[in-house]
């Protein structure tokens, strides 16, 4: 739940969003041996409602972001939530 | 119908002196202080003060992932000393699990995580609230947490009396098994509110020590803020009996009362009335009473009300009773302290030894009773008062008597 320093030079990679996604759902769910990828749907890990407002939140501690409720109901997978979260710690850092 | 006998079958507990019970006994008997100067600081502000954390506390040795997200730290002391308290009765719950029932105390339930709520809220401006905040910071969190860890399926509460709250709890356990309602129990209590906010608080009460926790002793200045869990299994006498369980020591008695005076300030009528009530309740002389688990907090107030009512109680039989100060090693902990000082009075019943009121630096006239300064004291002990009083006035003791006595009995 420690915020993160925000990198602001521009340098947060999918890549580091994505391995915060994937650290996250596993904190959050007992995933076991399952393969995370950007492509692996929500709805295929059985995420709950409030577990989909969970990683939000944790995602939002990390990078100091507000992600809208309207969104969450968009993210279909891991790649289309990093995606956003991008989009908003760029336009943030702008 | 005839209250059925209690004893306690296991003990758990974690603490600023250690993670465990033959931890915190050592250490307790050298007389070793947990308390040290420490920091806190919110949104810009930072605030020092002496206290006693547990030490090296990392909660990813105890929980998950998972379980972490909905754990506040006084959910997570209770569950860890429970677990010890189970394991050291040895106990199971799949036969009866309706049978067990669990009552817990604490103060302020989950306050690191509301506090760090306010700052995500009044400080950041989040506009949201973690969505765990609510399960995870509910006083009863812990209760049903460890119910859902054991299978624990009988009545399950929590007893919410800020310093007393533990306390309180075992004499609603011991009740519950006494009068039928369960034959055993899980029951203590915990806190974890070592935090930047609890610490302004109490500064503002002015109730905080400057340099260390000196209960009973000339120049105290005050309490010392500490943390933890304490966790009894109680279990009715012929239940553990029968299934072979080593007892540790007889719950014989609780009393209760309310000052019905002050918010904050102490009198000695209320905890005289609460220890006379308890050994009223346990059918002892105040003559059997050998070594007393003081409230003992080091403000100024406490500890002269305190002496002034066990004065009052035993007369001049207070001089052969030992009367020790734990606090002055494990801080005050709030919902957890009452519970942890019961098992420091089960273990001096059960060692023989009363361990000493540390940090004592001479006698204050007004304190004029013997409570073993600096060094523990090796005495036979076979019967126990443990003392626990909260802001409101509300006071409650318990009668704790030696484990030959239960096994001789039949």
């Amino acid at each position: 739940m420690t915020a993160a320093a925000p990198k602001l030079d521009g340098s947060l990679s999918v890549l580091d969003v994505h391995t915060a996604i994937y650290q996250t759902l596993r904190d959050l769910k007992n995933l076991g041996d399952v393969v995370l990828t950007p492509e692996t749907p929500f709805k295929a890990l059985g995420m709950t409602s409030l577990e989909m407002l969970t990683l939000a939140f944790e995602l939002e501690d990390r990078w100091g972001i507000v992600i809208k409720d309207a969104y969450l109901d968009d993210f279909e997978t891991i790649g289309e939530a990093s995606a956003t979260v991008l989009e908003l710690v760029a336009s943030r850092a702008g | 119908m005839q209250p059925r006998r209690v004893v306690i079958t296991g003990i758990g507990c974690i603490t600023p002196l250690g993670p465990d019970v033959p931890t915190f006994w050592r250490r307790l008997q050298a007389g070793e202080s947990a308390i040290r100067p420490i920091e806190r600081t919110l949104v810009g502000d930072t605030v020092r003060f002496p206290a006693a954390e547990v030490p090296d506390y990392e909660p990813r040795r105890h929980f998950k992932g998972p379980e972490l997200f909905l754990r506040d730290p006084f959910a997570q002391f209770a569950l860890i000393a429970a677990r010890e308290a189970i394991a050291d009765a040895g106990i199971t719950f799949t036969a009866d699990p309706a049978g067990t029932a669990i009552v817990l105390g604490t103060g302020g339930g989950g306050e690191t995580s509301r506090e760090h709520a306010a700052v995500q809220l009044f400080a950041e401006k989040r506009g949201r609230c973690h969505p765990m905040l609510v399960p995870k910071t509910n006083n009863q969190a812990a209760v049903g947490l460890v119910s859902m860890e054991h299978g624990i399926t009988g009545p399950a509460f929590v007893v919410s009396t800020g310093c007393a709250a533990s306390t309180h709890a075992i004499a609603q356990a011991f009740d519950l098994i006494r009068f039928g309602r369960a034959t055993s129990a899980i029951t203590g209590g915990s806190e974890a509110s070592i935090l930047y906010s609890v610490a302004r608080a109490f500064g503002a009460v002015q109730v905080l020590a400057s340099d260390t926790c000196r209960p009973f002793s000339r120049d105290r200045t005050g309490m010392v803020l500490g943390e933890g869990a304490g966790v009894l299994v109680l279990e009715e006498l012929e239940h553990a009996r029968a299934r072979g369980a080593r007892i540790h020591a007889e719950l014989l008695g609780a009393g209760m009362s309310a000052d019905a005076r002050d918010p904050v300030h102490p009198s000695p009528s209320g905890p005289a009335q609460a220890m006379r009530a308890a050994l009223a309740d346990a059918r002892l002389r105040p003559e059997a009473i050998d070594h007393i688990n003081a409230h003992g907090t080091g403000t100024v107030a406490n500890d002269r009300a305190e002496t002034a009512a066990i004065r009052d109680v035993f007369g001049a039989a207070a001089d052969r009773i030992a009367v020790s100060a734990t606090k002055s090693m494990h801080g005050h902990m709030f919902g957890g302290t009452g519970a942890v000082e019961a098992i420091a009075a089960v273990l001096a019943l059960r060692h023989g030894v009363a361990p000493p009121t540390a940090n004592y630096l001479g006698p204050d006239p007004e304190c004029d009773l013997d409570y073993v300064p600096n060094v523990c004291r090796s005495r036979p002990i076979a019967h126990a008062l443990s003392n626990s009083f909260a802001f409101g006035g509300l006071n409650v003791v318990l009668a704790f008597g030696h484990a030959d006595a239960a096994e001789a009995a039949r």
